[in-house]
């Protein structure tokens, strides 16, 4: 009897206590969430999928840029690091790996880019995008600087040197910074060492190349453990549909609009291609989620995808008359930027109201 | 290895003919011919507003281009297609402002002047949106949702940045509307709605237009485009300026309408001086008034960010040295969000008393040029000062603010965390972990004191996950607290933050979405007084169930400790009415001082129960012959009335708290018809379980006593530690790879961490050794007592 009242006074607190919460959690008003069936009517692993096919291939060109650069290294190292005695010894040699790592960086900036507005738009991946492709160094910016140091082989260290893309390898492997030029080269031999000709130094080739490979297995993974949900979907949209202004501006100052620009930055390729590659990035995504906007406003739907059309018709008509040979002028770009980015924060506007018809928050 | 270039012909001849300013306009166009030449469109008859408005832009873009390669004729010709394309149905004003642009545009087109041929194209994208507000309005008042939301897709956006997304109140109004009957109060909320929407959005634009249109670096063609949507937005936001009785709106219209031909004159001078007095006009009205919530929100965010200022600036300096720069960095942004919510305010602040609004903002300015002065380390204000000066306002403020600003705001509490978020990410990212565990218990604090009460009376699950992300993992993620312990990656720590935005938002939306209904508040409030008034029971009832027989004498002193307790609830729930907000600042900390005086009554009274229960079990016989010795006897009373009072009031605390959240909901008569309820049922629980303990067997119920109290103890411990650790007074050291339930941090203070761990080891380890020596002690006793009984009988 006593051993019953004894579990009975256990019984009654535990079990009133546990109802007590289980009470309150029926009290709790009904979160008005996206419906199950709204996310499975926006496929988000298809977004998923573009992301992660986009990155390995990404890793396919790191991957090679880091043979590469081992290579190229190794030749040196051969050498003793006379950069003058290794073009004089090895100049053919040195000039294959050196286009190898343009192609490579091309390739795998080329995926990047088809990448970014997802990758820099969804809050949980953003980092990558800092460290891969957009952050600034120390120098640029001390306060946005993200810390990491980069190691080389002869054991110097560059503290905050920025992103791996744009503030190491493409002034690496282009020569635009100084400190990075192992020996300017008459690549082409047409009898001139002109901009993006050098041979770059070694040590910081092959450590921004690893690092770089190591950075995109990194953001594979976390790509791979991602999971997908229309509030990122829409995040990156909104985030990232009105840079333009950004990147026309970097464009503006690029090589490819100014011919005395001293960028050090976005001379591998015109930062048009990025912008397209971006909107691609974005397209698609909101081609895997129309079908959800559609059935919350048709029109607002039409609005959008006419949008989309529109803004990226008209970068990817200016990039194929920069491709084709004109060359823009500063004050062009400026006006192009303009433009686009009224473009562009119509459509964005136009994305966040339809978040908000379905309930999709945007984060910030 | 260049870029390739190169220039056609065509661009030179044009170079010949134009200021190189303009040049780079009309290559433009001419390049962009094609762009804009689109499929021609279908008939306007078949068009969506939006559709037609999309079409006037792109003919009158083809005229300009049409214009830049020297094509006057076609010019002409494609703004006529602009003209024909005009949506049906498009108000009178600004059909007429419409007509008026593209009469301009034909003439501009005519002479072959892009300049004024962009200030026409302004005007007739400003006209078209003017129109498009206007249609949905009158759609709006006229019940019909649907031609509404039509005319809603031909509007302007805010610019979507990192801080600010575009409004979508207007969108979802209609969308309300659409859905259900179109009463008066329907309609007069979605018209409401509408306006605070598109006012805000236009005054935002016409803020940005105004500012190109000035800018003498900016092309010609640009300021010119932008005097002419500053023409058509102003129309927009009169009527509300001259509703708000803010000046004279037809001489605002003609600065603006006279913005445009002084542009395209060249008279800059007068282009500036207009310009500075439009943007003095702009910034001196609102056309669409913060709402009564959004006040409130602003004020929330100006007080809680005004109060984290000189915690930062302590922080970072010392009499008149920078030590940690990123803390008076963070002070900086901390003054900038104040600042910024203050700009938003001012207004009504000035309508209340605008000599005292001004004294504000100079010493708000004053502060903010104090912390840039520190920040650029050109001179070091005291911490002291600093904090006067900011407790100086905080002061003013609070007395100038109407109540309902300063009532505890849920959203503001969520913004001002994101921004310490924030703070928490920058640190990790400068290395600094410290600072970033410091910045993280801010923001538990925040949350902790702020949102979470209400939360957890309406959302336990939600507080669980969060209270897990800001500490030590929940349900496979990592914590926040754990992280910064381990020295994280900052990759780590903002996918760690991304969950806790995930979750933060979901509580803002339940918060924001809560039952109000009194049946739901008084069910909540009930469950809240049972659930702690349960805990308490449990206590009381092991701490009295020894005390039976003679002993029951010590029953009484409990008995007055548990009602002198409830006597201080009382007490804190008037106070806590009183001074909610200065009371959630150091609630924490009430809450560890508290629990470490029960813990220390506890631990004296367990050692005592063992002590005396034993010391009873063998010497009952003996009771007679017991000395009383005062001094003792006092020090037990004492110490029992403080047992019962701590153990009661540790809850009634708690629950105080909880109950205020409730309180601000639905007020305090039905808040306290929840109490009732709860303590009602609480004292029914309570009887049965003292009166079933009665009927145990006195060994049984000592065993189930014993257990219980050391439960309660070891629970206690855990708890206060992790109180503790919130606020700073104990070190966190993550045990790695553990990550216990939410419920075993709830119902044992079980957390992850060696602190608490080795503490409610020990506080174990304290009970059962105690249970030992007593009995050790009363094994002596027996064989002192035995031995000469022994030896009696041997005898």
């Amino acid at each position: 009897m006593s051993k019953w009242i004894a579990r009975l006074l256990s019984l009654v607190a535990v079990v009133l206590l546990v109802a007590c919460g289980g009470a309150a959690e029926q009290a709790q008003p009904a979160i008005e969430a996206t419906p199950a069936a709204a996310t499975d009517a926006a496929d988000l692993a298809a977004v998923k999928q573009y992301t992660l096919d986009n990155a390995q291939q990404m890793k396919e060109g790191t991957a090679a840029l880091a043979t590469t650069a081992q290579s190229y290294y190794d030749l040196l190292a051969g050498h003793n690091f006379d950069y003058a005695a290794a073009w004089a010894a090895d100049a053919p040699a040195l000039t294959q790996l050196v286009a190898d790592a343009k192609a490579h960086w091309l390739t795998a900036s080329t995926h990047y880019e088809l990448d970014e507005g997802i990758i820099a738009g969804v809050p949980s991946l953003a980092f990558y995008d800092v460290w891969i492709d957009a952050g600034p160094s120390a120098e640029e910016d001390p306060v946005e600087a993200y810390e990491w140091t980069l190691e080389l082989a002869d054991g110097r260290t560059l503290p905050s040197p920025g992103n791996f893309f744009h503030s190491l390898l493409e002034p690496i492997i282009w020569g635009t910074r100084a400190d990075f030029v192992g020996l300017p080269a008459d690549l082409d031999s047409d009898g001139a060492a002109e901009l993006g000709e050098v041979l770059p130094e070694a040590n910081v080739l092959l450590a921004a190349a690893q690092g770089l490979d190591g950075a995109t297995g990194e953001m594979i993974t976390a790509v791979e453990g991602w999971q997908p949900s229309l509030s990122d979907a829409f995040t990156a949209l909104v985030v990232m549909i009105p840079t333009m202004n950004e990147y026309f501006e970097q464009w503006k100052l690029s090589a490819f609009v100014n011919e005395q620009s001293q960028e050090q930055s976005f001379i591998g390729v015109s930062r048009l291609f990025d912008i397209n590659g971006i909107l691609a990035g974005l397209d698609f995504t909101y081609g895997n989620m129309a079908t959800l906007v559609q059935s919350a406003d048709p029109a607002l739907h039409s609005q959008i995808t006419d949008g989309f059309a529109d803004l990226r018709g008209y970068v990817g008509d200016l990039y194929n008359q920069e491709r084709a040979g004109t060359r823009f002028t500063g004050a062009q770009a400026d006006l192009f930027g303009g433009e686009a980015q009224a473009k562009a924060t119509a459509l964005a506007g136009q994305v966040s109201q339809a978040a908000a018809l379905l309930d999709v928050e945007i984060a910030e | 290895m260049q870029p390739q270039a190169h220039q056609g012909s065509v661009t030179l001849r044009v170079r010949n003919r134009v200021s190189p300013k303009k040049l780079g306009f009309y290559l433009l166009l001419l390049l962009l011919g094609g762009l804009a030449l689109r499929p021609a469109p279908a008939a306007a008859d078949d068009r969506e507003p939006w559709q037609a408005a999309d079409a006037i832009s792109d003919a009158l873009f083809a005229a300009q281009a049409a214009v830049l390669g020297g094509d006057s004729r076609a010019a002409e010709g494609h703004v006529a297609e602009a003209a024909a394309a005009g949506p049906d149905g498009l108000p009178a004003e600004s059909a007429a402002l419409l007509a008026e642009a593209l009469d301009a545009a034909a003439t501009a087109a005519a002479a072959g002047d892009g300049d004024a041929l962009a200030g026409a194209r302004g005007r007739a994208a400003g006209a078209l949106n003017w129109g498009g507000y206007l249609a949905a309005r009158a759609a709006i008042e006229a019940g019909d949702a649907a031609e509404a939301q039509r005319w809603l897709l031909v509007r302007d956006f805010r610019t979507s940045t990192r801080f600010s997304r575009p409004d979508a109140d207007a969108t979802l109004a209609l969308r309300d509307l659409a859905a259900n009957e179109a009463t008066p109060e329907a309609v007069a909320a979605a018209l409401a709605q509408l306006d605070a929407d598109l006012l805000d959005t236009y005054q935002a634009r016409l803020t940005q237009h105004l500012a190109t249109a000035a800018d003498a670096n900016a092309l010609p063609t640009r300021r010119a485009e932008s005097a002419g949507i500053a023409a058509a937005y102003w129309r927009v936001l009169a009527p509300a300026y001259a509703e708000q009785g803010a000046g004279d709106a037809s001489t605002v219209l003609a600065g603006f309408d006279a913005l445009l031909p002084a542009l395209l004159a060249g008279d800059e001078t007068t282009v500036a001086t207009t310009a500075e007095r439009l943007s003095a006009t702009l910034g001196s009205f609102r056309a669409a008034p913060l709402s009564p919530d959004d006040q409130a929100r602003r004020a929330g965010q100006l007080l809680r960010f005004l109060a984290l200022v000189p915690v930062e600036y302590g922080r970072g300096v010392t009499e008149q040295t920078v030590m940690v720069e990123l803390e008076v960095q963070e002070a900086v942004s901390f003054m900038g969000g104040a600042e910024a919510s203050f700009a938003d305010l001012r207004l009504g602040l000035e309508a209340i008393d605008p000599a005292r609004t001004a004294a504000l903002a100079q010493q708000i300015a004053t502060v903010v040029a104090d912390l840039d002065a520190a920040n650029r380390k050109e001179y070091v204000l005291p911490p002291e000062q600093m904090t006067a000066n900011v407790e100086a306002i905080n002061a003013e403020l609070t007395a100038l603010m109407p109540p309902a600003w300063t009532a505890a705001n849920a959203d503001a509490d969520f913004d001002v965390l994101a921004s310490v978020l924030d703070q928490v990410e920058a640190a990790v990212r400068a290395g600094d972990y410290a600072l970033a565990e410091s910045a993280r218990l801010e923001a538990y604090a925040i949350f902790d004191f702020g949102p979470e009460p209400r939360l957890l009376g309406f959302a336990p699950p939600l507080v669980a996950r969060i209270d897990g992300l800001f500490w030590q993992g929940y349900d496979g993620q990592p914590g926040l607290a754990q992280a910064i312990a381990l020295e994280a990656a900052p990759a780590e720590v903002a996918a760690i933050r991304a969950e806790l935005d995930g979750a933060l938002e979901e509580a803002q939306l339940t918060l924001g979405d809560l039952p109000s209904a009194p049946g739901a508040i008084i069910t909540n409030a009930a469950i809240i007084v049972f659930r702690e008034g349960l805990e308490s029971v449990v206590i009381l009832a092991a701490l009295m169930a020894s005390m039976v027989g003679a002993m029951a004498r010590h029953r009484r002193p409990m008995v007055l400790g548990v009602v002198l307790s409830l006597l201080a609830t009382a007490a804190t729930w008037w106070i806590a009415q009183q001074i909610l907000s200065s009371l959630t600042r150091f609630g924490e900390r009430l809450e560890a001082i508290v629990s470490l005086i029960a813990i220390g009554i506890l631990l004296l009274i367990t050692n005592w129960f063992f002590h005396k229960a034993y010391w009873k079990d063998w010497m009952a016989g003996f009771h007679q012959q017991k000395r009383r010795v005062l001094s003792a006897e006092t020090g037990q009373f004492v110490g029992l009335v403080l047992l019962g009072f701590t153990s009661m009031y540790r809850e009634g605390f708690e629950t105080v708290l909880f109950l205020q959240a409730l309180v601000l909901d639905a007020g305090t008569t039905v808040v306290l018809q929840g109490v009732a309820v709860g303590a009602l049922a609480v004292l029914v629980v309570g009887a049965i379980t003292f009166k079933l303990q009665a009927r145990l067997p006195y060994k049984k119920m000592l065993v189930w006593t014993g257990v219980l109290i050391g439960l309660v103890l070891v629970t206690m411990v855990g708890k206060t530690v992790h109180v503790m650790q919130a606020v700073g007074w104990v070190g966190i050291t993550p045990i790695q790879g553990v990550t216990p339930p939410y419920w075993a941090g709830l119902w044992f203070g079980l957390y992850a961490t060696w602190q608490g761990v080795i503490m409610q080891i020990g506080a174990a380890v304290f009970v059962v050794g105690s249970y030992y020596l007593a009995e050790g002690m009363q094994t002596k006793r027996r064989q002192a007592i035995a031995a000469p009984r022994t030896a009696e009988r041997a005898q």
